[in-house]
């Protein structure tokens, strides 16, 4: 949704152009706070987190300044700016704000050029590829479970099975992962 | 390693591409995301001060966000900061609000509330427009209802004002019948109200409801009694400004019905009907604690957890007290589980929605697990090893027995899986053959949905028409059918079963009998018939014992010599055969697979039982098998059908006769069949083992 997409739909109803805005972005928003505060903070500060990521978001883009293309980068870079800073309060290392108007805020990716972020990349795509391998229901059962941390009744839900049901393919496909995951050599 | 976890936080700040992969799998519901947005609004309001209040209240402070009461408290360090905050709050309070006398009316009775002291009271409202829906204030919306009614004026001797219908008893029992026809009779006079439901956590959960008419007039219902007063103007719009729902921050609870009981409904809260069902003490060593549970809520399977076996502990909740008596030994070494049968699954959840669960393995390695059902994420698990004590396994199998024993054919298949089964031909009930697992299930089918009656054990039997052989994960079942739809269940309970299901083994008979016809080649001659009978006669002779012996392991196989058979001991680990000249399994696999094709017996040697690697070599633990104590004879009969390269032939198997019991003998029949290689040798493909 680029700026001005947002300023038309605001123009009828500013809600319903932060709803759209809220959609589009909600899952990415989400997951790159969860799994930066996954360690240490309770589903509530996730949740309060990610509302202020958006709440944020809204108020730049009431701001004159304009935004262009594609602004995933934007948004991506005020969650991780929130999510570093709600994890340094919870885990006491800083007591800084960040303001989104950082000048660094553009450049707020961590680099992905050294041996140690392209060795990470590489691991993690071989263990999403490993998840992927074991096909659905399992590869979201086992991406719930053990990252997003929700308990088995609540993927029953999603996967439309019965929490009993989850476990088991849990448990069969943690096995089939481990072994997928040995195969290639990965150490998790 | 822990077998039942796996560290996923490598996928932490991962890189965009991953993350946008993960994205995908968001788990978050609807609900959660309208919670997050509803959030993300108000926080947004709050600062640009854009305040939805129509009260004029106003949020000062742009930095300032305070996370409603249904979000729980995080974590415990924020308690501090919490308790801090309602100092402070109760402070500002005080300052802008000084308490002020109550006004004393001569005319009328008036008193401090008449309810007692509500801040230890939790609250949750509801509107005519929300019922049966509540909503849970935040703790600042409390304190400003629960000051409001504290310092209010209460007259006791209102008596004029809204009236409770003369035609409407009013009472607090949950009924949105009721509820609703009370409320339609006041909206004709009074279109506002609002309902208070309060908890109160150090009064032995004291519940009470205040229903706030328009007039001012307030109903004060515990359950017990009710009684009405009439508040100052003042008390009750303060109490209305502060009850006021807002779609935004405040979630609606829809109340489950708890037998009929308003109170208990909207607070969550069991009654003392819902607790008549009596409970058991369950003892749990992961927390050494002991909790009351009741006996349909504990299930089990004999074996590994299979939703199909699922039975209650009803038939005999004492199975439980086996938990308390067992030595939960914490492991000290590692089990292999991937070698190790599961004796018995159990899985329970206590009235507080915790959930236990047990998982006994063969070698007596025992798995339990503890959680908070609605948090699966604190799944507490320990490992025991009970060492050789049976007695959970043969507790739980005695009230799987009486629980069968109880059952009737269609109930015992509606509770458990029918495995495997055998029909006789519809024209000869003294012999049998084997169902596929499309026909099992036809069958299954039809012994749920027939009608099955119990008859006098002195009732006489016509002649037999069918023979069954029906058997779950633990059980077999020879049934036998008689003329006059009688039955017997493994020569006693005697039966009667409806026609239908009658007309169904028909079917199902003449469906699987059908198949197993010989097919006559017009290119065979009868000689070469009975030599290739001949010569599949000797490979079945043959390869009987050879099957048996490389399955279980046994050294006869691999020794020529019994008595130069080398044991070896490994401590912990238990004791094996060396089998001489191979260095793996795979070696062994190779040399069965020689003998035995691929195509039916490619996983018949597992990696773990019976043979075993260590130090370069391989081993055995070989296990007894037991023999069919009935069996008499095998022998191949004809050729039932040819392929490409493979022969199939009929088996017939003769089982029972005077040398045993006086079991009547029976035949079965059976497929055994070689494939044929393109050098012209033969290798087993069917095999069932007749003894």
């Amino acid at each position: 949704m680029t700026h001005n997409e947002f300023r038309r739909a605001a123009k009828s109803s500013l809600e319903n152009a932060q709803r759209m805005l809220f959609s589009e972005y909600f899952n990415y928003v989400y997951t790159i706070v969860f799994s930066r505060l996954r360690s240490c903070a309770g589903r509530e500060d996730i949740e309060e987190c990610v509302g202020d990521v958006f709440a944020d978001v809204y108020m730049y883009y009431d701001d004159s300044r304009e935004l262009s293309g594609d602004i995933s980068g934007f948004i991506g870079a005020v969650a991780r700016r929130k999510a570093a800073d709600v994890y340094n309060k919870l885990t006491r290392h800083s007591f800084g704000r960040i303001s989104i108007d950082d000048e660094e805020t553009a450049n707020i990716e961590a680099p992905d050029n050294t041996e140690e972020a392209v060795e990470k990349k590489e691991r993690n795509g071989a263990l999403m590829h490993c998840i992927e391998l074991l096909g659905e229901p399992d590869s979201t059962i086992i991406l719930q479970k053990y990252f997003f941390m929700r308990s088995s009744a609540e993927i029953a839900e999603l996967v439309s099975l019965t929490p009993e049901a989850v476990r088991v393919r849990c448990s069969r496909a943690l096995k089939r992962l481990r072994e997928k995951l040995t195969a290639m050599s990965i150490s998790i | 390693m822990n077998d039942k976890y796996i560290n996923l936080d490598t996928l932490e700040n991962a890189d965009e591409e991953t993350l946008k992969k993960i994205a995908a799998d968001c788990p978050a519901s609807e609900e959660e995301k309208e919670i997050m947005f509803a959030m993300s609004r108000r926080i947004y309001k709050e600062r640009t001060k854009e305040s939805d209040y129509k009260n004029g209240m106003e949020v000062s402070g742009v930095e300032v966000y305070k996370k409603p009461k249904w979000h729980g408290f995080a974590a415990a360090a924020a308690a501090f900061v919490i308790v801090a905050g309602v100092v402070a709050g109760g402070m500002l309070l005080k300052k802008n609000n000084p308490v002020k006398p109550p006004v004393i009316n001569s005319r009328v009775e008036i008193q401090a509330c008449p309810i007692g002291d509500l801040e230890s009271c939790r609250m949750r409202i509801s509107t005519a427009d929300l019922e049966p829906a509540v909503f849970e204030p935040s703790d600042e919306k409390q304190r400003a209802i629960n000051k409001a009614l504290k310092e209010g004026n209460w007259d006791a001797e209102k008596k004029e004002g809204f009236t409770v219908p003369d035609d409407i008893v009013y009472s607090s029992e949950f009924s949105y019948d009721v509820v609703t026809s009370y409320n339609k009779a006041a909206e004709s006079t009074r279109p506002d109200y609002l309902t208070i439901f309060f908890k109160d956590s150090d009064n032995d959960g004291r519940m009470f409801m205040l229903r706030l008419f328009s007039d001012d007039s307030v109903l004060y219902d515990d359950g017990t009694k009710q009684e009405r007063y009439q508040l100052d103007e003042e008390t009750a719009g303060t109490v209305r400004k502060n009850a006021e729902f807002d779609p935004e921050i405040y979630s609606l609870i829809y109340p489950e019905d708890k037998n009929g009981d308003l109170l208990h409904s909207v607070w969550g809260i069991s009654t003392q009907a819902e607790n008549n069902a009596e409970t058991y003490d369950l003892y749990c060593p992961v927390t050494d604690e002991t909790v009351r549970v009741t006996a349909d809520s504990c299930r089990f399977c004999m074996g590994v957890w299979n939703q199909e076996d699922v039975m209650t502990c009803e038939a005999d909740p004492e199975v439980l007290k086996v938990f308390s008596q067992t030595d939960w030994k914490p492991a000290t070494r590692e089990a292999n589980l991937d070698a190790d049968g599961i004796l018995v699954s159990f899985r329970c959840t206590d009235s507080n929605e915790n959930y236990y669960e047990y998982t006994i393995h063969n070698s007596g390695t025992a798995i339990v697990s503890y959680s908070d059902i609605a948090d699966a994420i604190d799944v507490k698990t320990m490992t025991y090893d009970i060492g050789s004590d049976m007695s959970i396994y043969s507790s739980f199998y005695g009230v799987y027995e009486k629980t069968l024993k109880e059952l009737t054919p269609d109930r015992i298949f509606s509770v458990t899986e029918m495995r495997s089964a055998m029909i006789s031909r519809s024209d000869d009930p003294g012999i049998k053959t084997d169902l596929n697992d499309e026909e099992i299930g036809l069958l299954a089918n039809a012994v749920t949905s027939a009608e099955w009656e119990r008859l006098p054990e002195d009732t006489q039997f016509g002649d037999r028409i069918y023979s069954l052989d029906m058997s779950n994960m633990m059980y077999h079942y020879g049934v036998e059918i008689y003329s006059g739809n009688t039955v017997t269940i493994n020569g006693n309970n005697p039966m009667r079963v409806s026609d239908d299901f009658i007309t169904a083994l028909n079917s199902i008979s003449e469906r699987v009998w059908k198949k197993q016809e010989p097919v006559h080649y017009d290119s065979l001659s009868e000689s070469e018939e009975a030599e290739l009978i001949e010569r599949a006669s000797e490979l079945y002779e043959k390869c009987i014992p050879r099957y048996m012996g490389f399955t279980s392991g046994s050294p006869s196989l691999f020794y020529d010599d019994t008595e130069k058979i080398e044991y070896k001991e490994f401590g912990e680990n238990g004791n094996g055969i060396l089998i001489p000249g191979v260095t793996s399994i795979d070696e062994i696999r190779a040399m069965f697979l020689e003998e035995f094709s691929e195509r039916y017996h490619a996983n018949d040697i597992g990696d773990e039982y019976p043979y075993f690697e260590m130090d370069g070599k391989v081993y055995s633990r070989p296990g007894g098998r037991g023999s069919h104590i009935y069996f008499q004879d095998t022998e191949i009969t004809e050729i039932r059908c040819m392929t490409e390269d493979e022969i199939i032939f009929n088996v017939r198997n003769y089982y029972g006769g005077a040398e045993t019991d006086d079991t009547l003998p029976w035949v079965e029949q059976k497929a055994f069949s070689v494939v044929v290689q393109p050098d012209g040798s033969w290798k087993v493909g069917m095999l069932s083992l007749p003894y």
